[in-house]
């Protein structure tokens, strides 16, 4: 079954998600990857409810900014 | 760096932000820390030194970062040394907890040929997290040493020296190899023949340039293009992109990276056992209260507020009474012991009255400054503060600002240099400019000594409801501080700066009970530039003050007539308005463009020279009036920082046209807003 890809700010708490995809500017998409966020990487959601995400990559917490978030596309696992 | 000439070997500490590095020095060099900053760049370079057995050892602490790319200053910082500098040994610090994502680091510096020891640290985190890690194994596959710590118990420190001391002499340099494929393989060949002769002149590995050059990297494009063969470099390294994008579909950049955590996830994998608990951890349990919606902004507002109340009364009334005292009666004690020993009275003026009266005020506001720090270190080893720029994050964005701007803005509450600093962390150039140019506006405990004389002068003893009147004061000038700094920042985000994407990236590390060995070392560093400030700039400025009040020769000590008289009396004019127009306070101000500090260090001086024995605080009781007291420190908060900190804007954002207007701008604000409190406070008929 194909799954659909949907942005990381669309995940709910508590839920996590594998990330399939990057979009935005070459700057930001490298940090996101040094830090730990690419293909492949599961995601953690902490918090999402209004501005800033918390993510969960293993042990570490990052806080993420929503436009960001909605350029990194995940599917949920 | 001499240093390094008398010493035998030279250890580098890398690792990622957060990984407990800086535990590490701690241990390893104990109080033998020299912090200065690297050449050319304001990324503060802190270096130490130890003996183990008979051997002279340098440990270099780099920049905490995530990579060796070109993405921020601190990690062109700790490349270049790592690549031109040679260190005998690079420590990499590891998180343990983190080993995946540390690894990455780790990648990037065996590619630099370095001797590496792996060094994996918070092992009792690891373990009571259910990390399990197998170290020989790790060295066997890496290809270098590994070490378990536990920085935080003193565990496994000497096993790094040992292991280094062995390393550097007949050890190798790992031999592993990141498999990067047949395609990029055959590419990096390539350009290392084609960049060899470029990258050896500017000291680095060809093998290294070559994936830099695939990485994209626009450092290392930067300094390859003042070649004399850039083109041919350029035009085959374009060639090799196309054929790489045709082979591999997309960015050869992020192919790479791919490929570095497809190596790690390897090594994790046979490596690295993990029972999965997918439960929320305490750091998580803490969060949801510090960071939510509701409770997240009034718990910030009261830490501020509390930190603030305990400097004052704890740091400055209890502390600072000692040493008042303490300075008092050293004053008093040489006074009477060079009379009776029949001293000229000039002699007796200027050690008593210039000396111990300038620097003597100055240093009065020493614990209030250790206390502060000592909190500030609080914060941040605990880990709030990046809490602070998350739960802040909303209302700066309201205004137009960055979370993390609030955060240079606290830590600029410690020193505006350190702040002007802290903004390299800001990833966009507007939201960074921006954090720069607002954090003159901040007050650092330079101006704390300047309100601290005031304050106790005319409000220490009042109380506001349960509070200290003096602590509800100096918060509110604090708060005036950040208050400009966001309308200023909010101007320039909507009229100067053009928009650009701006976005958010930090790490939250998990909460930690600070060590105190870490926190005292911490504060101490911070609070030295203050004693050592104290022993140039504030003693010039105190004996020029002195000199400048007591010539030309003959005239009355400290009055109108003297040099510094007739200069204060020049400029006094321009602060009628504001209800400070006495010569002794123009002087101040003038002084306090070398240091904030210099400010209550002159009028000590003044008012010493010309005083009938009075205490600074009797002749500012009659000088002003707690109406002018607070316009003057208003004045004091927001015109020119100080000199250091006018060079930081000027390094930061690397244009003396910014820096200027810095100066300017900080002058009319404080002016403008000095005359309006004073005239609306007269209205309102205060006095």
């Amino acid at each position: 079954m194909e799954s659909i890809y949907i942005p990381l700010n669309a995940i709910g708490i508590g839920r996590n998600a594998e990330v399939v995809e990057l979009h935005g500017g070459e700057m930001m998409c490298k940090r996101l990857m040094e830090m730990g966020v690419n293909k492949g990487a599961l995601i953690q959601i902490i918090k999402n409810d209004s501005g800033l995400l918390i993510i969960g990559l293993g042990e570490s917490r990052f806080a993420l900014g929503r436009g960001m978030a909605q350029k990194v596309l995940v599917v949920e696992v | 760096m001499v240093s390094n000439m008398n010493s035998e070997l030279v250890i580098a500490l890398a690792g990622n932000p957060n990984c407990g590095k800086t535990s590490i020095f701690n241990e390893l060099t104990g109080a033998k820390q020299h912090v200065g900053n690297w050449p050319g760049v304001t990324v503060e370079k802190k270096e130490g030194n130890l003996k183990f057995e008979g051997r002279n050892i340098t440990v270099v602490d780099l920049p905490g970062t995530y990579s060796l790319g070109a993405y921020s200053e601190d990690e062109v910082v700790a490349c270049n040394y790592i690549l031109k500098d040679k260190p005998d040994v690079v420590v990499n610090v590891i998180d343990s907890t983190n080993i995946e994502r540390n690894l990455y680091l780790t990648m990037q510096l065996l590619e630099t040929g370095a001797k590496v020891i792996l060094v994996l640290n918070m092992m009792d985190e690891a373990n009571s997290k259910n990390v399990r890690i197998n170290t020989m194994e790790l060295s066997r596959l890496l290809d270098v040493p590994v070490i378990e710590t536990i920085a935080t118990k003193s565990q496994g420190i000497k096993n790094i020296i040992k292991e280094a001391i062995k390393i550097s002499g007949s050890g190798k340099a790992s031999s592993y190899k990141i498999q990067y494929g047949k395609a990029i393989e055959k590419e990096i060949e390539i350009l290392k023949e084609v960049a060899n002769a470029s990258a050896t002149s500017l000291g680095y590995p060809s093998e290294w340039t070559a994936i830099k050059l695939l990485e994209n990297d626009a450092y290392v494009i930067k300094n390859l293009q003042q070649k004399d063969d850039y083109n041919t470099i350029s035009t085959s390294l374009q060639k090799c992109m196309e054929r790489l994008m045709d082979v591999i579909g997309y960015e050869p950049d992020a192919f790479l990276i791919d490929k570095r955590y497809e190596a790690i996830s390897e090594f994790v994998n046979k490596c690295v056992k993990r029972e999965v608990v997918n439960n929320e951890s305490t750091s998580d349990k803490i969060d949801k209260i510090i960071t939510n919606r509701w409770l997240g902004m009034p718990i910030f507002a009261i830490m501020m507020f509390l930190m603030y109340q305990f400097s004052i009364t704890f740091g400055n009334g209890f502390l600072g009474g000692i040493v008042g005292d303490w300075i008092g009666s050293l004053g008093q004690w040489l006074g009477t012991t060079l009379t009776s020993m029949g001293a000229p009275k000039l002699v007796i003026s200027f050690l008593t009255d210039g000396i111990i009266g300038g620097v003597g005020s100055v240093l009065v506001f020493f614990p209030m400054i250790l206390t502060m720090y000592f909190l500030i270190a609080l914060l941040e080893d605990s880990g709030y503060m990046a809490r602070a720029a998350y739960v802040m994050d909303r209302l700066m964005n309201a205004v137009g600002l960055h979370g993390k701007t609030a955060v240079s803005l606290i830590i600029g509450g410690g020193c505006n240099v350190a702040g002007i600093m802290s903004t390299r962390t800001l990833e966009s150039k507007k939201d960074r400019m921006i954090a720069i140019l607002i954090n003159p506006f901040v007050s650092c405990p330079a101006r704390l000594a300047v309100y601290g004389v005031f304050v106790a002068a005319f409000f220490a003893d009042k109380k506001a409801g349960i509070f200290n009147l003096g602590g509800i004061i100096i918060f509110s000038l604090y708060a005036l501080g950040i208050i400009v700094a966001i309308l200023v920042g909010k101007f320039l985000s909507d009229k100067v700066f053009k928009a650009e994407e701006s976005y958010f990236v930090m790490e939250l590390p998990p909460y930690r009970i600070p060590t105190a060995k870490g926190l005292f070392i911490h504060m101490w560093e911070k609070s030295e530039c203050f004693i050592k400030k104290m022993g140039n700039v504030i003693l010039i400025v105190v004996i020029l003050v002195w000199a400048l009040s007591n010539l030309p020769l003959g005239v009355e000590a400290g009055s109108v007539d003297s040099i510094l008289g007739i200069i204060g009396s020049f400029i006094a004019p321009i602060f009628n308005l504001a209800g400070f127009g006495n010569w002794q306070s123009a002087v101040a101000l003038i002084t306090g463009f070398a240091a904030k500090e210099a400010v209550v260090g002159t009028l000590g001086t003044i008012y010493g020279v010309s005083g009938d024995g009075a205490s600074l605080t009797a002749a500012i009781q009659q000088a002003f009036t707690p109406l002018s007291a607070i316009s003057f420190m208003i004045m004091t908060l927001l015109y020119v920082p100080c000199v250091a900190t006018i060079v930081a804007v000027r390094k930061e954002t690397n244009s003396i046209k910014w820096a200027i207007i810095v100066i300017v701008y900080t002058c009319i604000i404080g002016w403008v807003l000095a005359v309006a409190v004073y005239q609306v406070g007269r209205l309102l008929g205060f006095s």
